[in-house]
Parts: C-alpha cells; sequence; structure tokens
C-alpha cells in the first residue's frame, strides 16, 4: 500500500456546489475496499490536489480520470505532518 | 506466521481440550451503585432508540415489565468504565507510547480465561452471538463470568488445522437471574 | 427516524402474519457523522482513535476514514430485532460477523428475512436472516437471528425467555 499526492488540472471545481457534488458521497472518495482519496484542494487556477491511499498509483490515475482531472504530477508520500502529529506514511 | 498444521496432526491437544468448560472469575462489570438512569439515557441516545420503556416511568408500568428497562447489550459495555479515583489511564497510555491508539493503556485484567496455547498464531475473527433472556432493570447490579463455551478442531480442503474457539460471557443481575450471554468465536489457523 | 410514540403504540405482529421469504420492515440510519461516532465512544468509554481521530485512522492505521465501531453494530442489531418484536414478542438470539467498514457519510440499512417458521410448545419461532447494509450495496453485518413471536390468540411469550433445552435442540442451526 503507498500513499499518493497528484496535482493536476479540473474544470468546474471552482464552483464549490460542483466541488462538493464530485466528491461529496462515499462512493466518490472510496474507490474500493483498500483505496481512497483521503484529501482532495481545489486550488487557484483550476488546479486541484488529491490525496490517495491505495496499493499503486494507477488507482489514483484512474480516479482522476473518471473525475475528469488532468495530472500534473504524481508523488508518493513519505511524511505528513497535520497539527502538529506526524506520521510516517 | 506459524506453519498450517498437516493433516496428521490434531492441534486439539488434549490441554487444549482441557480448557473445554474453564471458567474465568465472576466479576462484577459495572459498579456497586448498579444500572441508574443516566448512564441509561446516554447510552440509548447513542444508539438512537426513542424506547420509553427505557425511560417512561408510567409508560413502562403499564409493560409486562412493569417498569423502566435497559436494553440487554448495556452490560456489555459496562465492564470497560474507569472507576471514580481511579488511575488515568487514558494519560498514561499516551505517557507511556504517544502514538498510542487511545486503548492501549486500558487493559481488561479481571474475569479473564487462561490463554489457549498453539502453534496456530493467526487470530481471526469468526462471528458473534447475542441470547437474551431478561432486560435489566434500574438499579441490578451486573456481574458477568467467561467461559470456554466450545474449542473444536476443523480440517480445510485444503488440508489445513485450525481451532474455532467459543468464548461465552454470561452476564447476571444480584439475584443470579441470567440477563443475556456473549458468544464470542475466534478462528486460530 | 422512529419516534417514543411509534413505539408505544406499535402494534404486535403475530407469528401467523409473515410467510417464509418475507422480508420484514428495515430499519434505516443516517448517513452517518463524526458525530454519531464520537457520541458512541463516548458513551460506553472506547477511546480507540480509529473512530474519532481521523488523521490517526488515515496515516497510522492506512483506514479510509473513521469507523463505525464493531460495538454499534452489535448495538443496534438487536435493537432493530427489539423492535420488530414489540411489544410482546422476544427477540431471542442474533448471530454476526463484521464485514465492510462504515464510514461517516454511510447509510445503514438494518434488514431482515424470513427463512423458517416453527410453532414450538405455543410459541413461534422465526429463523432470520438478517444485516446491515450500506448505500453502496456491501454487507456490513451478515448474520441470522431468532425471535419468537406469540400466534394469534395463543399464550404470551415468556418473559424471563429461558430456552428449554428442547427449544434449543429443535431451533438449534447446523454448524
Amino acid at each position: 500500500m503507498g500513499r499518493w499526492i497528484a496535482i493536476g488540472k479540473a474544470t468546474g471545481w471552482d464552483d464549490f456546489d460542483a466541488f462538493r457534488a464530485a466528491l461529496h458521497a462515499t462512493s466518490d472518495w472510496r474507490i474500493d475496499r483498500k483505496s481512497s482519496v483521503t484529501s482532495v484542494y481545489a486550488v487557484a487556477g483550476g488546479q486541484v490536489v488529491a490525496e490517495c491511499h491505495a496499493p499503486d498509483r494507477a488507482v489514483l490515475e484512474a480516479w482522476m480520470a473518471k473525475k475528469g482531472i488532468v495530472p500534473d504530477t504524481i508523488h508518493e508520500i513519505s511524511f505528513v505532518a497535520k497539527t502538529g502529529e506526524t506520521w510516517k506514511v | 506466521m506459524s506453519e498450517a498444521a498437516t493433516i496428521d496432526e490434531s492441534v486439539l491437544t488434549p490441554e487444549i481440550q482441557a480448557l473445554i468448560g474453564a471458567e474465568g472469575e465472576k466479576v462484577e462489570a459495572g459498579f456497586d451503585w448498579g444500572i441508574e438512569r443516566e448512564g441509561l439515557r446516554i447510552f440509548t441516545n447513542a444508539i438512537m432508540d426513542p424506547d420509553p420503556r427505557y425511560f417512561d416511568d408510567e409508560f413502562a408500568k403499564t409493560t409486562r415489565y412493569g417498569g423502566v428497562i435497559a436494553p440487554p447489550i448495556y452490560v456489555t459495555y459496562l465492564g470497560r468504565r474507569s472507576a471514580p479515583g481511579s488511575e488515568d489511564l487514558v494519560t498514561k497510555g499516551f505517557r507511556d507510547n504517544p502514538n498510542s491508539d487511545g486503548i492501549g493503556g486500558v487493559k481488561v485484567t479481571r474475569g479473564g480465561l487462561p490463554p489457549v496455547v498453539t502453534q496456530l498464531k493467526r487470530v481471526l475473527n469468526a462471528g458473534n452471538e447475542i441470547e437474551v433472556r431478561q432486560y435489566p432493570r434500574l438499579g441490578d447490579r451486573i456481574f458477568s463470568q467467561s467461559r470456554y463455551a466450545r474449542i473444536r478442531e476443523r480440517i480445510t480442503k485444503e488440508g489445513e488445522r485450525m481451532l474455532i474457539i467459543t468464548t461465552e460471557t454470561e452476564f447476571t443481575n444480584q439475584d443470579g437471574a441470567v440477563l443475556c450471554l456473549v458468544r464470542a468465536s475466534q478462528i486460530r489457523r | 427516524m422512529t419516534t417514543a410514540q411509534e413505539l408505544r403504540d406499535k402494534p404486535q405482529t403475530y407469528f401467523e402474519n409473515i410467510e417464509v421469504g418475507q422480508e420484514l420492515p428495515p430499519l434505516v440510519i443516517g448517513p452517518l457523522t463524526p458525530t454519531h461516532l464520537f457520541r458512541w465512544s463516548a458513551a460506553i468509554e472506547n477511546w480507540h482513535r480509529i473512530h474519532y481521530d481521523q488523521a490517526f485512522a488515515i496515516y497510522h492505521e492506512g483506514l479510509p476514514n473513521i469507523l463505525a465501531q464493531g460495538s454499534w453494530k452489535q448495538s443496534i442489531l438487536p435493537r432493530y430485532l427489539k423492535d420488530l418484536c414489540l411489544p410482546d414478542g422476544w427477540a431471542w438470539k442474533v448471530t454476526f460477523q463484521h464485514r465492510a467498514m462504515i464510514v461517516p457519510g454511510d447509510t445503514v440499512t438494518c434488514w431482515s428475512r424470513v427463512t423458517k417458521k416453527q410453532e414450538i410448545d405455543g410459541m413461534g419461532i422465526v429463523h432470520l436472516d438478517v444485516g446491515m447494509r450500506l448505500d453502496s450495496g456491501e454487507e456490513s453485518c451478515p448474520g441470522t437471528a431468532k425471535i419468537v413471536l406469540p400466534l394469534r390468540g395463543g399464550r404470551a411469550v415468556p418473559y424471563p425467555f429461558e430456552p428449554s433445552k428442547e427449544l434449543l435442540e429443535l431451533t438449534e442451526d447446523a454448524d
């Protein structure tokens, strides 16, 4: 299992309601029993940042394709810090 | 992971067979003030059950139970509670291990059963059963006692031997009335 | 959501009124939120972080999110069966296994289907397949149950419910 973060371009997700509609339901982010897109950030300029836990980065790539996100880069995550707590992932 | 036992070697050893029926100590599962309304209110809200049998004295008197009752499963959670004035096990747990999962410091030590000593190291949950006999009532003191109800061996199609261990915990009140039984089955392979 | 008044007024379902193969009324709960999970953890003093600490659940345990507690599931199923039996039936036994994880956002449907009926000693023993199904269709808690319903005009279901050896033998499931 690995954790990846992808940066890409999406259309329409600069509107919050559209963003929510695309990502709110469990089926939108829970890809399968092992794989989940646990965070998505919509940032300026139509870009999105998506974080995924999956056995293979191809799972994230497929999810992005399904959501109409054109990937720029995908990186494997090593460490995470969240509000002072740190994790080796 | 242990090597799977071959079909010629039973894993239900005489030592393990001797554990069938072994009982742990009977312990008081809750506190000596018994089942009370506030704990019951918090519990029934958390399972989103608005049943008036659990709080409405006037209505409960008209039922066959004659008074307010508690969900039988409620008694199975009383043993988790920290006694007032006891060591703060949450703080201790994180002091001992900053990456604690939150329950590492909280260990159930009373009423335990002797371990099943086996070469089969993999543990899988094989399911639970809850049998209900009687509703607990306000003021009931709750006691629990566990035993190995059943330990049997199974051989898979591939010839692998495994143990299925069923632990039964009986919950009674101060009069010895059986309220419910919880049976947890575990596979060792 | 069921109300207290509905449970006060619930009419009895009699043994004769159900058929093998019939699906009994479901209980729908959700969508669940982190607050529901937190409330349950607090109610039973279960401090396992996977149920309320999202960062721990995701980054330490590799889970998709915080998870609904198995203990919550095993309290909801008896509650569901109890409601089906009200006012004077008895939700005698339930068995279950934990399968699909439940996360915030999920809606859970408790369901039951009659698989067998037995009239024993004036009591209506109803065997059920039961479960807790997610809106994805996945089964989270498959199991079986035995409830006891009165026969119309028959004797009251005994209380306390202390099954005789004969009843246990006659209703035993095959291994």
